[in-house]
């Protein structure tokens, strides 16, 4: 594998002994351009967000290290202003995602339209501001880096910035970031559940797209001389998503494999040819509906088939122990006339019921009594209407979902809520790492070796899990029942919520989960709330038993007290599969 | 037709890319008649739901409606060619009412042939101008078998129809499932619901590792014989 990785970089370096002067410019050029698809592929391939508007921070970068070189200055001077066209882009960036991002999960089109119109205006206040940008003129009379004064000198100061970019790419994909980021893209309610606020995981995504983009364009001003609003516009802001998307969105070198192949082409077909933009066109039509993964990808399946796995490192073995938390004090949960309407309907009218002791708590009731909606109200996913929800005697009323999730909460949900395209192990790795990742550990290799106290327990119970190669999406509905609960019970919450944990379990395996929730409600000492049809289940679990009709609740108590009910009776009598 | 089937499987095959899921499972489903499939998690039920409803193609076998070939034939064809199918999954269209989800695939919208059903499930009448996304988990397990039934289509695909739903309701759909029968429909019911199966099985099979290994047509003995051979 190294050898093959080695081919490709002793190519490009011999590009200026073997080629002319032109086309260490032009490959220069289309590096450049590279570097940028490839943070355009960070946020796009891996995280699931369209960035529109990348070349506003290219354009930026290349003003700002444009304007720097203006003075001839030398090294000293030239590394703050190259430092700025780094941080002011990455900041710019960050700041937009965490204001798109913040409170909404289905916010991809908007983002993507508001950085379209954002590089549409960068490209007017560049045309516009003549006294810092020199207008439609540009920025003119830069000069070359110190010392470096060919583009030969120059090729090689970008064919190390794109290696060390690379290498840096390369290790935060592998990193605890880059796999949240594939969780994001994959099931980005299910990772707020785990107590990540996602929003920033995403902005510190684009933030990074930010900063290469700026670093790009910092080389872009000594390499063209001149910047103009050309370098911030639409135009190259849609060029750059189409070299990403031919190249490959999902891979590491794909992206620059666009840049450099469309570059030439283009370059070769401007030439010969008056409506070369259709055939670059064809070109882009083509690989998106023939080769989704873009040119890149056919690269990285003739190696696969070569041998060679590109993803050659395993999975790290799990030799950090890690201790079970301590025995939490019962968090007392309390819903005090608690409605929720959605549009006309009343889907909760009037909850209130208080869990104030640990055990295993089961609801009951039937279809459409609010059951769920309960939970979802609780741990954030629903608004309240009116009434309260308090925890240890707090209230949590408009708590979001990661909050949730950090103040203990716990949730499997009734559909069964996974990260399809990861592996089984990567989506217990996200489970371990849920509360109790800090910020500076997501780009440590050390997380992937935790191994918490639960897993042992759980992988002896649910013997799949331990296939851990295989992709959680071709899972049948049943093993996914039983990875979302394992998931839920390795973040280790205090509070434990199940809807339905055996719904699409046979027989044998609906007795192989209770006697696992049974088991692992003693071991963690959580308060279990399960919501359950099954009368076999809530039976042999239930230390206190909640009915619900109509959004209310309607007795509690234990299974005796509940089953003598001749409310109860009338309403629910259950049974078992 | 070599029999009076309406719907026949002859070594059924397929799975997903290399991966071979089902293997050579053979059926025959007469008028009038239920099959109920069972069996653990992940030995390729729905699979085999998907490769008879044609949303995943067979790398193997032969399905015949009416005693036609219909293998291969592309998903959204079925229903006209007289199949049904209530998949496990993705079983709604959350941002349709409740009535458009019943009625988008008639061409009079009317909910007339849902008269009989809506006397079971009423709550299904009560909610019909809501939006379907705002039910529960089990009440869209109603809807989409609900739909399934009121269509007319000969034979009826049902995959874990029961997730989710109360006891109560569970009973319901078994009487609505005998009722079609006496019509002359027929149906394949993957269920790990054995009270269900019980109530509704002419011919019950055991699936493990793809491949039937039991099957039984006696009602009164099939969750005893069942359980006892379905090891986790």
């Amino acid at each position: 594998m190294r050898g093959v990785s080695v081919i490709p970089i002793v190519a490009l370096v011999a590009v200026p002994f073997v080629w002319d002067s032109f086309t260490a410019y032009q490959l220069g050029l289309y590096l450049l351009y590279g570097m940028v698809a490839q943070g355009i592929a960070l946020c796009w391939g891996r995280a699931g967000f369209l960035p529109l508007g990348q070349a506003l921070f290219f354009g930026l970068g290349a003003y700002i290290a444009g304007a720097g070189l203006r003075s001839d200055p030398g090294w000293l001077l030239i590394l703050p202003f190259f430092a700025l066209a780094i941080i002011v882009p990455a900041l710019f960036a960050w700041l937009i995602g965490a204001l798109v991002f913040d409170r909404q999960i289905g916010s991809g089109p908007y983002f993507s339209l508001i950085t379209l119109a954002l590089s549409m205006l960068g490209f007017q206040l560049a045309n516009s501001m003549d006294w810092l940008t020199g207008g439609f003129n540009g920025l003119t009379g830069i000069s070359g880096l110190p010392g470096i004064d060919t583009y030969e000198h120059l090729y090689f100061v970008i064919i190390a910035a794109v290696a060390v970019v690379t290498i840096l790419l390369g290790y935060l994909l592998r990193s605890p970031f880059g796999q949240l980021l594939e969780a994001v893209r994959d099931n980005e309610e299910r990772l707020q559940f785990f107590g990540f606020k996602t929003s920033l995981l995403k902005a510190s995504a684009f933030a990074i797209s930010g900063a290469l983009a700026g670093l790009s364009g910092a080389l872009y001003a000594p390499h063209q001389g001149i910047v103009t609003p050309q370098a911030v516009g639409f135009l190259l802001s849609a060029e750059l998503v189409i070299w990403t998307a031919v190249g490959g969105r999902f891979g590491l070198l794909g992206p620059i494999v666009g840049a450099v192949l469309i570059g030439f082409l283009a370059s070769g077909l401007r030439d010969m040819f008056q409506y070369w933009e259709v055939v670059v066109a064809l070109v882009f039509i083509g690989v998106v509906l023939y080769l989704p993964g873009g040119i890149g990808s056919l690269f990285s399946d003739l190696l696969k088939r070569l041998g060679f796995n590109l993803s050659a490192v395993g999975p790290a073995s799990r030799s950090v122990k890690l201790n079970m938390r301590d025995l939490p004090e019962t968090p007392v949960v309390e819903f005090d006339d608690v409605a929720v309407t959605m549009g006309q309907v009343a889907i909760l009218r009037g909850l209130s019921l208080s869990i104030d002791e640990g055990g295993i708590h089961c609801i009951i009731g039937p279809n459409g009594a609010g059951k769920t909606s309960a939970l979802n109200v609780l741990t954030g996913k629903l608004p309240l209407t009116s009434g309260r929800i308090l925890l240890r005697q707090k209230p949590i009323t408009s708590i979001r979902p990661f909050r949730a999730a950090r103040m203990g909460i716990g949730r499997k949900f009734q559909v069964p809520s996974i990260f399809p395209s990861l592996s089984v192990r990567q989506n217990l790795d996200l489970a371990i790492w849920s509360n109790r990742l800090r910020p500076e550990a997501m780009l440590s290799m050390i997380p992937y070796s935790w191994s918490p106290e639960l897993l042992d327990d759980l992988e002896g119970r649910f013997g799949f899990l331990a296939k851990s190669g295989m992709a959680a999406g071709s899972l049948s509905v049943g093993q996914r029942q039983m990875l979302d609960f394992a998931m839920t019970l390795l973040a280790e919450p205090d509070i434990v919520l199940l809807d339905e944990p055996c719904a699409g379990l046979s027989t044998p395996e609906t007795a192989m989960m209770i006697d696992a929730i049974a088991a692992l409600a003693k071991k963690t000492g959580a308060t279990f709330v399960i919501i359950e049809h099954d009368m076999q289940v809530v039976e042999r679990l239930s230390d206190h038993v909640y009915v619900m009709h109509q959004g209310r609740l309607l007795v509690s108590g234990t299974m005796e007290q509940v089953r003598a009910d001749k409310e109860v009776q009338r309403v629910y009598s259950g049974g078992t599969k | 037709m070599t029999s009076g089937a309406l719907l026949e499987l002859r070594s059924l095959t397929g799975g997903y890319g290399e991966i071979t899921v089902v293997e050579d499972i053979s059926l025959e489903l007469e008028a009038g008649k239920v099959t109920c499939i069972t069996g653990r998690n992940g030995v390729g039920k729905t699979t085999l739901a998907r490769l008879i409803t044609g949303s995943l193609k067979p790398s193997a076998g032969i399905i015949t409606l009416f005693g036609h070939d219909v293998t291969g034939l592309p998903a959204h064809e079925h229903r006209s060619a007289g199949l049904g199918y209530a998949p496990q999954e993705g079983i709604v269209f959350d941002g349709l009412t409740v009535k458009e989800n019943l009625t988008l695939h008639q061409t009079d919208r009317s909910l007339s042939r849902y008269s009989g059903l809506f006397g079971m499930f009423p709550r299904l009448k009560e909610r019909h101008g809501q939006r379907a996304g705002t039910l529960s988990g089990g009440e869209k397990k109603i809807l989409s078998f609900c739909r399934a039934l009121a269509e007319d289509t000969s034979v009826v695909i049902l995959d874990e129809p029961t997730e989710g739903v109360q006891p109560e309701n569970i009973a319901l759909m078994a009487k609505s499932i005998i009722e079609a029968k006496k019509l002359g429909r027929s149906f394949v019911i993957i269920e790990q619901n054995l009270t269900l199966v019980e109530a509704v099985a002419d011919d019950a099979l055991l699936v493990d590792h793809g491949r039937c290994v039991y099957s039984t047509t006696n009602r009164a003995t099939l969750r005893r014989d069942l359980s006892a051979r379905m090891q986790i």
